[in-house]
């Protein structure tokens, strides 16, 4: 099949020259003064968001969550992760990645070792008080992502287990856990 | 990336934008949209389904398109896939920005390649969502249509071919193959390379 290659000029790039227009500094100012008036509600919705994470891994005897309830843990960190921008918490959204890697890790082997999700769980609260400075949070991190890589290692061929990569998310709740 | 010109007074006139964010959850639907009502943007639609974001993408013109990469009936890379294939101007070639929370290098590929502008990982703020607002906004990046892919250049780096050899008619190979004329003596290298006067 041939390669088509053109040239479009889209409406933004006629547009955003325009007279009349912002300065680039006020803009950002005036779009982070407009998240952080979500902010309080954002904390609401992350607080909720830890507790069912919290529920999610509570498993008798720490053992491994069900796939549906992994596939719901990464869902949640994606979103929770995204709420951070609306509120002042230095390494929460990097735990909340952590939280993501892991649950993708754990998810796509058969590997487990009880209590997997404890040290990250703890992590997490701690970032979301801030009872810990980021550097040292940041230290704690490390132990996460060494466990991710630990679960990595152990993964089973791309693709021969349930997941997030196919996005399959029936019977997932996106959007009205909180 | 692009250096924010925020002391030199840059100006960015967004008002008549019309963009369309979309998100199935509500607050970071809510994010996206306020984001935008920051920079200015004034008419903004919003969709929490990618069946809804078609719908609007079929109906109206949209300048710009913010969605998450995971909606609740579709991924947003899918959505991105199926605006850049349809046959609906100008809105497939409207700038499209992807946010996603996973840095799984799977989902990487696949952002990649559905035909985003550009992909941005969460959190999004607003500093990030303006630079590639303004490298969208400078233009100069063609589009490309092809059995595998539609959508913007994905090399607009200009880091050259990529490490796995590269496929366009353009793309020299980097393999040295034998040479065709005799290797210069010393004295023509010298000749080459010595220092000469020159009058300006």
């Amino acid at each position: 099949m041939s390669v088509r290659y053109r040239m479009v000029k889209t409406a933004l790039e006629a547009q955003c020259r325009l007279p009349g227009g912002k300065r680039i500094a006020s803009a950002i100012i005036d779009a982070r003064k407009k998240l952080q008036a979500l902010g309080p509600e954002t904390l609401r919705l992350i607080d909720a968001g830890l507790l069912e994470i919290a529920s999610l891994v509570d498993t008798p005897g720490q053992t491994r969550p069900a796939d549906i309830d992994l596939i719901r843990i990464n869902v949640l960190a994606d979103e929770l992760v995204g709420y951070c921008s609306t509120v002042t918490l230095p390494g929460l959204d990097t735990a909340f990645v952590r939280l993501s890697q892991l649950s993708y890790a754990v998810l796509h082997t058969t590997y487990w070792r009880n209590g997997t999700f404890a040290p990250t769980l703890v992590v997490l609260n701690m970032a979301r008080h801030q009872t810990l400075p980021l550097e040292d949070l940041q230290k704690l991190f490390g132990g996460i992502d060494e466990c991710t890589q630990k679960y990595m290692s152990q993964r089973s061929e791309p693709g021969d287990g349930p997941g997030i990569d196919g996005v399959d998310l029936t019977g997932i709740e996106l959007g009205r856990a909180h | 990336m692009v250096a924010l010109p925020e002391d030199s007074g840059g100006k960015i006139n967004l008002r008549a934008i019309k963009a369309l964010c979309v998100d199935s959850n509500a607050q970071g639907l809510e994010i996206l949209s306020q984001t935008l009502l920051g920079f200015g943007v004034e008419k903004i639609s919003r969709a929490t389904t990618g069946e809804e974001a078609k719908s609007i993408l079929s109906k109206q013109t949209v300048d710009l398109m913010l969605s998450d990469s995971i909606l609740s009936d579709m991924s947003g890379f899918d959505l991105v896939r199926w605006l850049r294939a349809a046959n609906l101007e100008p809105n497939r070639y409207a700038p499209v920005i992807t946010v996603t929370g996973h840095t799984q290098q799977s989902q990487i590929l696949s952002a990649r390649d559905c035909g985003a502008h550009f992909v941005v990982a969460k959190p999004m703020t607003p500093t990030i969502l303006m630079e590639r607002i303004l490298w969208v906004a400078r233009g100069g990046r063609m589009f490309v249509e092809a059995e595998t892919f539609i959508g913007p250049d994905r090399r607009f780096k200009h880091h050259g071919v990529p490490d796995t050899g590269g496929r366009r008619r353009e793309d020299l190979s980097d393999a040295i193959g034998e040479a065709t004329q005799p290797n210069l003596s010393q004295e023509e290298i010298n000749d080459v390379v010595k220092p000469q006067r020159a009058s300006l």
